[in-house]
């Protein structure tokens, strides 16, 4: 069992800058989870009082349901890739893997067999006696990783260890990077600040701002029910408009949102006169030409009257940005199979009363 | 009318003046070069084989006689190795003072305070050696402070001088060279990328291995550097062992300085110094071997 515990934990630096702020996480055995966040969020602070190399100022940090808060990086038995990979470049990639099993004793033909397997694992067998600077970026990568899970510790550490990569080289990291985490089963923490990559790699996601943990979930759950439009927004694309319920009646929310009502029917928090945050996905409006549309009068659903203000080819899909009469712009998606709008084309987009979020 | 004015200026600027212009950029470092080090290196050589003439005077002529008696002196052979032993001295106990302190600096994380004692170590540049020099031989001297809390302290029977003395020259010679050694060292010792040190501690390395297998290594070309560095202006050292040191620890630097203003031998001066800056090419040329095998090996 590896478990990792976080428990009330605070990081405040002398001068009083609050890094992190009362976050408490259960990672368990086998689990990977991914810390997401824009930069000075608090997730590498957090992460590294993981690891032991911040303390942090209040709190309980627990590998294995033993306090480890003042116990120092290397009895903590961890793992831990660094962003820059962190290989020492005065020994071969053999010497690299080595290291946490040397420094631990173990005899010397065990290492050996034991920097083979890894070099296996990766993939790279035959760069076993070249020094780190022979390497390309993907394959230092693989080398740090390897040379992290060599001493089978209790928690392997990702500090945006694929950051550094160019964008093909990342995805083709992702899938290699669950893999191995699947194949030795270890409990794994990522540090990212693409929240594709948190989508696609974790099992949990913990969207991370300001030093405070905004919403933990499985990644299909946070996409889906961002619980605070901070991480509807950086989850993903989201459209978010400001209004206040004007009405409820059974299933049915009404929010004035200033020229614009919408409907919706996540009514389970709100009451009317709150204010509130509505929030959809791009991929929940549908396109309709505004001289067959309905005039929207239908209860469970919304419609957006506007122009495309600016048209974007993705390859997969097209974006749209909708510039509505009353001024604000709403952002939607088509497939590329589906015939192509040109920029200034008046538009009317429909979202139904289901697909429409409210948060507080 | 005016275009074609432009091109002809532009047709003299091009093939006419930055040609010659490119050729004077490109022949200074080699005119630099040759003025002001082949050519007085040329002239020591060739003195160095002249014949010397009783009363400061010395004839054209090319004889090896300098380098017999040199080679052949007791006197002589014996200053060489002083010099070398006493230049090894301070190198060493420039190192091991040198870099502690150096790593200190180094790994602090107040930008300020690395600035400051960098600042502190650099300003004792300011004053030129022969005043510090002066500086330790009445730091030193028997009614001063050393002796009095060396006597306190019961590591002397009586407050005497400690100067002139081996010890003192060798307290002069670190104290003056240390700031070339922390200053080397300090610049090594930053270049160790913070992360490669927590790399070793979180794969389990306590700090004093995580120093032997990760810092030290890294930090091999700083140790070179500085340890030539420090070496090579020990070896040359002329003033501080008139001030702190005996005649007796007279190095070779003093010697040469005698022969050619007390003796009035300039071709035997000269000869020596030949020898010297042979000795120092030998250690300057191991130790840059040192440093680019280790440059070749990470490639």
């Amino acid at each position: 069992m590896s478990r990792v515990v976080l428990e009330g934990i605070t990081k405040r630096y002398p001068g009083g800058v609050e890094a992190v702020s009362d976050v408490s996480l259960v990672v368990n055995d086998g689990e990977f989870v991914t810390l997401v966040g824009p930069s000075g969020c608090g997730k590498t602070t957090t992460l590294r009082t993981i690891a032991g190399f911040e303390q942090p100022t209040n709190g309980f940090v627990g590998i294995n349901e033993n306090r480890v808060n003042t116990v120092p990086p290397d009895k903590r038995d961890i793992g831990m890739v660094f962003q820059d990979f962190a290989l020492f470049p005065h020994k071969t990639v053999a010497e690299n893997i080595a290291y946490g099993l040397k420094v631990r004793g173990y005899e010397r033909d065990h290492i050996d067999d034991r920097v083979d397997e890894m070099l296996e694992l990766v993939e790279l067998p035959e760069t076993k006696d070249r020094m780190p600077d022979q390497l390309s970026g993907g394959q230092q990568q693989r080398i740090a990783l390897a040379r992290a899970v060599a001493p089978e510790p209790d928690v392997l550490l990702l500090d945006e260890p694929l950051a550094s990569l160019d964008k093909k080289l990342r995805e083709t990291m992702q899938v290699e990077l669950r893999r191995i985490q699947r194949q030795l089963d270890i409990t794994t923490i990522l540090v990212t600040h693409n929240q594709k990559e948190a989508l696609t790699m974790s099992d949990r996601i913990v969207v991370m701002n300001n030093g405070h943990f905004e919403q933990v979930g499985p990644p299909e759950a946070v996409y889906s029910n961002p619980e605070t439009p901070f991480v509807a927004d950086f989850v993903g694309t989201a459209n978010i408009l400001t209004g206040s319920v004007s009405a409820i009646d059974d299933t049915v929310a009404t929010v004035d949102c200033g020229h614009t009502t919408v409907r919706s029917e996540d009514t389970g928090n709100v009451e009317v006169g709150d204010s509130v945050s509505v929030v959809f996905r791009p991929e929940h409006l549908s396109i309709t030409d505004p001289q067959t549309a309905t005039d929207g009068s239908g209860e469970e659903s919304t419609r957006f009257d506007g122009t495309i203000s600016v048209r974007r080819y993705t390859g997969d899909q097209i974006e749209y940005h909708v510039r509505t009469e009353t001024g604000e712009t709403i952002v939607t998606v088509q497939r590329v199979a589906e015939a192509s709008i040109e920029e200034g084309t008046e538009i009317s987009l429909r979202l139904s009363a289901d697909n429409c979020l409210l948060l507080n | 009318m005016s275009t074609e004015k432009s091109t002809l200026s532009e047709r003299i600027t091009e093939n006419e003046l930055l040609p010659r212009a490119k050729y004077l950029i490109v022949s200074y470092p080699a005119m630099a070069l040759g003025l002001f080090f082949v050519v007085p290196l040329f002239i020591l050589v060739v003195v160095s084989t002249f014949q010397n003439i009783e009363g400061g005077f010395f004839e054209p002529a090319f004889t090896l006689e300098n380098y017999v008696r040199f080679f052949g002196s007791d006197l002589f052979q014996g200053r060489m190795i002083y010099t070398l032993q006493i230049a090894g001295v301070t190198t060493i106990l420039s190192l091991a003072i040198g870099y502690p302190l150096a790593y200190y600096i180094a790994t602090l994380k107040s930008e300020l305070w690395r600035r400051v004692y960098l600042s502190v170590i650099v300003s004792s540049l300011f004053l030129t050696f022969i005043i510090r020099g002066f500086a330790w031989q009445v730091l030193l001297s028997s009614e001063s402070v050393i002796p009095t809390i060396a006597t306190a302290m019961g590591i002397l029977d009586e407050p005497v001088a400690l100067v002139p003395s081996y010890f003192a020259l060798v307290v002069g010679m670190v104290y003056v060279f240390l700031p070339f050694m922390v200053l080397t060292l300090y610049t090594s010792i930053r270049d160790v990328d913070d992360s490669l040190k927590e790399a070793s501690r979180s794969l389990g390395a306590r700090p004093l291995r995580t120093f032997r297998e990760v810092t030290l290594p890294l930090t091999k070309n700083g140790i070179i550097s500085g340890s030539m560095l420090v070496f090579v202006l020990s070896l040359g050292v002329y003033v501080l062992p008139r001030i702190l040191g005996n005649p007796s620890e007279w190095t070779l630097a003093v010697l040469i300085g005698n022969q050619v203003g007390v003796e009035g031998n300039i071709p035997y001066g000269a000869t020596i110094s030949i020898v010297l800056l042979v000795v120092v090419g030998i250690i300057l040329s191991t130790g840059w071997y040192l440093i680019g095998g280790q440059r070749r090996a990470s490639i």
